[in-house]
């Protein structure tokens, strides 16, 4: 068992490290190239030797941050009903129904998204086109949205049921053994569920590139069209064979990486943290 | 001798009135790039396949900069490109350009839009950022949305050296992925302003008029109207086997003339 464990590990790091490796060495001709100040740039203007991914970088946070963030909340939210539900037949329904959103595809999402999403926005809330960053988060929290609840409310199921005995018994309200109890027992889970989200979200190329706009300007409202780093992938990568702009991609795919690490990163050091 | 073989036959009698190019062949054809090529190609595959059930052809999209790269690279039997492929392309991968329909560019707005024409300067000026609003242009006072395509796009290129004369784009532009996208975000937009193969061009998008000069079927094809590309279909090598039949029957006097036509384009024959 240890040893299938190591081994394990052992194949995901090198697969981890051959990634990087792959993208370090088809990205190299670029850095090596091109100052780090034109690549960290905001200008995406290949024809002038201007390869900026800057924008991009921002388009991928905002809409992956805005997207973990509501459906994180709803996550939340849900899951804590869930727990306070009583077991019948109602509730394996609602179970089910989660499972199969989950399991919808991304593109169905992101045609819902253009087809009614869009239009909406345009009519009712965003000042242009209605292809934002808005539109994408909103989209992509459903979309991540299952895989979180489905991760909570298992969690939450695996609860030593004495301890709702011994808070009701204390006379504590349910929200107060939610709230004192539940989620400080399961600080690990919901770190792990906002983990998964992020994932999902930061990974995620279909929902942007459909709703998104993926336009090149740097974004500063939710409401702006933007670009996000794997959008910017899928529509290069179409483009073009041997250019610089070509590239760009790979660095493209290596500031994905390290951004994924570090979010990834600090949502491991809140986990560990002492509340 | 059932009905379906009464259909087909008289299908490809119709269809190739004598030489069938498609013949005793059968297998899959693959082809992808340019997405101007769809609706002719796909009108052109159903007659074929319905005439001959061994023939498979499949039709993908992706831009012109993908047919290129793909036929290059030996992933598909035909690459589509509505521009021409660079002469770095073609060496680099040994192409053979096949243009089978003459196709316009042409600038749309919404139907919604009272705007039909503008001069290729106010064209330039809005897609380099320059004018923002509609009221500029004699328009109802509203915020120009602009649309335009990725990097894989021919309609891009072509428009941006002839319409744009090579000038600047406005980075806030919403980029779509095929001539099908951009026709479905302009008709349901009333600020849009895009462009779009001519082709595609009906009652849900106005086709603008440049310098007094509309897109129209007619203007393309006498040559009064200049913002025109070439369609075409790139081979690796000379064609052979599927490939050369699907090209042949593309340059068949019915297809250029029932369909290429009918689709909005300028038969080359």
């Amino acid at each position: 068992m240890r040893s299938l464990s190591l081994f394990a590990t052992a194949v995901a790091s090198a697969g981890l490290g051959g990634v990087l490796v792959f993208l370090i060495g088809f990205a190299a001709p670029l850095l090596m190239g091109h100052p780090l100040g034109t690549l960290l740039g905001v200008t995406w203007h290949p024809e002038a030797g201007q390869y900026g991914l800057l924008s991009m970088v921002a388009g991928t946070l905002s809409i992956a941050l805005l997207a973990t963030l509501i459906g994180f909340i709803g996550a939340l939210a849900v899951a804590l009903q869930f727990d306070a539900m009583r077991s019948g037949q109602l509730k394996q329904f609602l179970y089910r129904g989660i499972l199969v959103l989950g399991a919808i595809p991304t593109v169905v999402y992101g045609l819902v998204g253009v087809v009614i999403l869009i239009p909406w926005l345009r009519l009712y809330v965003v000042e242009g086109a209605g292809w934002s960053i808005l539109a994408a988060g909103l989209m992509l929290s459903l979309v991540i949205w299952p895989t979180m609840v489905l991760f909570l409310i298992d969690s939450f199921r695996a609860t030593p049921p004495k301890f709702a005995a011994i808070t009701s018994a204390l006379g504590g309200e349910r929200i107060q053994y939610q709230l004192g109890v539940l989620l400080p027992f399961h600080r690990r889970s919901i770190g792990v569920a906002l983990s998964l989200g992020l994932a999902r979200a930061m990974g995620d190329t279909m929902i942007a590139l459909m709703l998104a706009g993926n336009s090149l300007a740097m974004p500063h409202a939710v409401t702006d069209s933007a670009r996000t780093l794997t959008a910017h992938i899928a529509l290069l990568f179409a483009g073009d064979f041997d250019s610089p702009a070509f590239r760009s991609i790979f660095v493209s795919g290596l500031i994905l990486l390290g951004l994924t690490v570090v979010l990834q990163g600090m949502i491991v050091y809140l986990r560990k943290a002492r509340p | 001798m059932n009905k379906i073989t009464v259909v087909s036959l008289a299908a490809s009698a119709i269809l190739f009135a004598g030489s069938d190019p498609f013949a005793g062949l059968s297998g899959t054809l693959r082809i992808a790039g340019g997405t101007a090529h769809i609706p002719t190609m796909k009108a052109v595959a159903a007659e074929v396949t319905q005439a001959h059930p061994d023939v498979k052809i499949a039709i993908a999209g992706g831009g012109s900069g993908v047919g290129i790269k793909k036929a290059g690279e030996g992933l598909v039997d035909i690459g589509n490109a509505g521009r021409k492929a660079s002469d770095a392309e073609i060496k680099k991968y040994g192409l053979v350009l096949h243009k089978w329909a003459i196709d316009g560019i042409a600038v749309v707005t919404s139907p919604e839009n009272n705007i039909t024409a503008l001069s290729r300067q106010q064209i330039a000026d809005v897609f380099a950022g320059k004018v923002t609003d509609w009221k500029a242009l004699g328009g109802h006072p509203g915020a120009i949305h602009l649309y335009t395509r990725d990097a894989a796009s021919g309609t891009r290129k072509v428009f941006w050296k002839k319409v744009l004369h090579k000038g600047t784009m406005a980075p806030n532009a919403t980029v779509v992925a095929s001539n099908g996208a951009m026709k479905r975000a302009i008709s349901g937009d009333k600020g849009a302003m895009g462009f779009l193969s001519a082709g595609f061009i009906d009652t849900s998008v106005t086709g603008v008029a440049i310098d007094g000069v509309a897109p129209t079927h007619a203007n393309i094809q006498n040559g009064s109207y200049t913002y025109a590309r070439g369609l075409y279909s790139i081979t690796k090598g000379e064609a052979k086997g599927l490939a050369k039949a699907m090209i042949d029957t593309m340059l068949s006097t019915h297809v250029q003339h029932d369909i290429v036509a009918a689709k909005g384009f300028v038969p080359v024959r």
